[in-house]
């Protein structure tokens, strides 16, 4: 796989005014030997004094058969535990942190993922890591692409007007980066409906670049320093100017 | 105490160790420590087959495709006499709740062993009847 | 019911799901960045019958199994046997088979023009090598692995 051409930009603002972060997920995928039966429990026990009660994703209901049957169910998470700023979700092969309403800040979800990788050594499950990632969904209210240095063109001339989703997969040094880009989509925002764009980014390692307790904080910071890249370098200047950048 | 060097065991070949494409085991058939087989003298190979496919069969991931037997004497003869690593091999009785003939090798087995273990097994394939 | 209708933080126009996957299973199958590249891999190399070993592996044995909960297939494994397979030389008359180890381990062997057995475990950081012509036997640190094989397995 290729990398992409991504402009460099000399500064990348620390905060941009409306934030357009939907949603930030930092999530770790893993082998156990542990039966599923019990996973929920032990991540309980690590994680009470912070979150509330497993709660059943839709998932759960179908037989442990047809899960395992359909590769598309393997990293689904099957139950959520509800904190105050974040939610964890734990599946058979997977768990995550995400963001809840507004987006907290970096150093926040930094934080409780360093917490949250202490209470997963101690819950003794987590036998081997297999991919770790992370994914930050941005949205931003009309057509995003003529805003973006990046757009799809037929016949020579730039194609506008249309609804478009895009997928790009390309490789930024360790990691391997999918782009969803998508100028017609819904989201709740706050309760509301609303229509527009997304630019939806997840960056990834394999397993041999990562060691989940050893190095995972760090290869999580790698990775949004290498979102925040993409993302800005992707954005044209014109636009990023109304979005009120602040720099450090 | 040993189980006597006349008896013959049996040891399951399963989805995972047998390439069905190939008719080739894998080595860890034998290698490493504790290996799990079942006494003939207690449960004959015909027998085998249902004990197998209880205890040690769980489909889909695991399915019991060949059985392989060998005599204890044998099996003794050939890691005494390999010449990398000479090793004492013995059939330990390790007899489990619904699984009476159960037992173990338990000595380390290298892969070289392991190989030429497997050179010798008779390998059975269940009946279709 | 939508079932994901929990993970999916949006919908797009066509109601396509927003995760990784392919929203409608049948005869094209989307891949995982840089899955696509393993499964041609695996094709040029091991044939379809070493893609359905794997396939079933990576499947089935995820979680613990068999009758004693051997090890679920180790993804760091898997990531040396894909890096191993890129460079290695299989004879072409040599029909490769592809095991699973009770450690989790992925197991390739193959015959020699003799018929004596090539077998190479990919271990989580360890891997062993084993040439029956030779009876050499070596288990190796996995980033010393390529220069093993370069002088055990020259092309």
């Amino acid at each position: 796989m290729a990398s992409l051409c991504i402009p460099e930009l000399s500064e990348v603002p620390t905060r941009i005014t409306p934030c357009p972060i939907l949603e930030a997920i930092l999530e770790v995928r893993f082998v156990t030997s542990t039966p599923w039966s019990v996973l929920p429990g032990l991540l309980f026990q690590q994680i009470r004094r912070k979150y509330g009660d497993p709660k059943d994703l839709p998932l759960v209901s179908l037989s442990e058969e047809i899960r395992r049957s359909e590769p598309h169910f393997t990293y689904l998470p099957l139950v959520s535990f509800e904190g105050p700023h974040f939610s964890i979700r734990l599946g058979p092969r997977v768990i995550s942190l995400s963001s809840r309403g507004a987006y907290p800040g970096w150093s926040a979800i930094h934080a409780e993922m360093s917490w949250l990788v202490e209470r997963i050594r101690n819950a003794g499950f987590f036998g081997e890591g297999e991919r770790l990632g992370m994914r930050y969904i941005d949205f931003f209210e009309g057509d995003l692409f003529p805003s973006l240095r990046i757009r799809p063109v037929c016949a020579d001339d730039g194609v506008e007007g249309v609804e478009i989703s895009m997928t790009l997969a390309f490789e930024r040094e360790d990691f391997q980066a999918r782009l969803i880009l998508n100028n017609s989509v819904a989201a709740d925002i706050g309760g509301q409906v609303r229509n527009g764009s997304i630019f939806d980014l997840d960056l990834s390692l394999g397993a041999g670049q990562f060691d989940f307790f050893d190095n995972g904080l760090g290869r999580f910071e790698s990775a949004h320093r290498h979102n925040k890249e993409i993302f800005f370098g992707l954005l044209q200047p014109e636009f990023l100017s109304t979005l009120s950048p602040e720099y450090d | 105490m040993p189980v006597d060097p006349s008896e013959d065991f049996a040891r399951a070949i399963c989805s995972d160790k047998w390439d069905e494409a190939t008719g080739e085991m894998s080595a860890s058939l034998f290698k490493g420590e504790n290996t799990s087989v079942s006494r003939l003298a207690l449960c004959p190979l015909d027998e085998t087959w249902d004990l197998f496919h209880r205890q040690v069969e769980k489909p889909p991931e695991r399915t019991l495709r060949r059985i392989g037997t060998m005599n204890v004497g044998r099996l003794q003869q050939i890691g005494q006499g390999f010449p990398a690593n000479p090793t004492a091999l013995t059939v330990e009785p390790d007899p489990l709740p619904d699984f009476r003939s159960h037992a173990v090798i338990p000595e380390k087995i290298s892969r070289g062993l392991a190989n030429a273990i497997i050179r010798e097994l008779t390998v059975h394939e269940e009946n279709p009847s | 019911m939508d079932i994901l209708a929990p993970t999916a933080p949006y919908t797009t126009s066509s109601h396509f799901l927003s995760g990784t996957g392919d929203s409608s299973p049948g005869r094209v199958r989307c891949f995982e960045p840089g899955e696509a590249a393993r499964e041609r891999l695996i094709l040029s190399k091991l044939g379809k019958s070493g893609w359905g070993r794997w396939q079933y592996f990576r499947q089935c044995f995820s979680g613990g199994w068999g009758e004693r909960r051997q090890k679920p297939l180790s993804p760091r494994s898997q990531e040396v046997f894909f890096s191993t397979l890129a460079t290695l030389d299989i004879p072409e008359q040599a029909t490769p088979s592809l095991f699973l180890t009770d450690d989790g381990h992925i197991e390739l062997a193959w015959r020699d023009a003799d018929g004596r057995a090539v077998q190479i475990e990919f271990g989580a950081a360890t891997s062993e090598l084993y040439l029956e012509s030779e009876g050499f036997e070596a288990t190796v640190p996995n980033r010393d692995l390529p220069d093993l094989l370069r002088e055990r397995l020259p092309a």
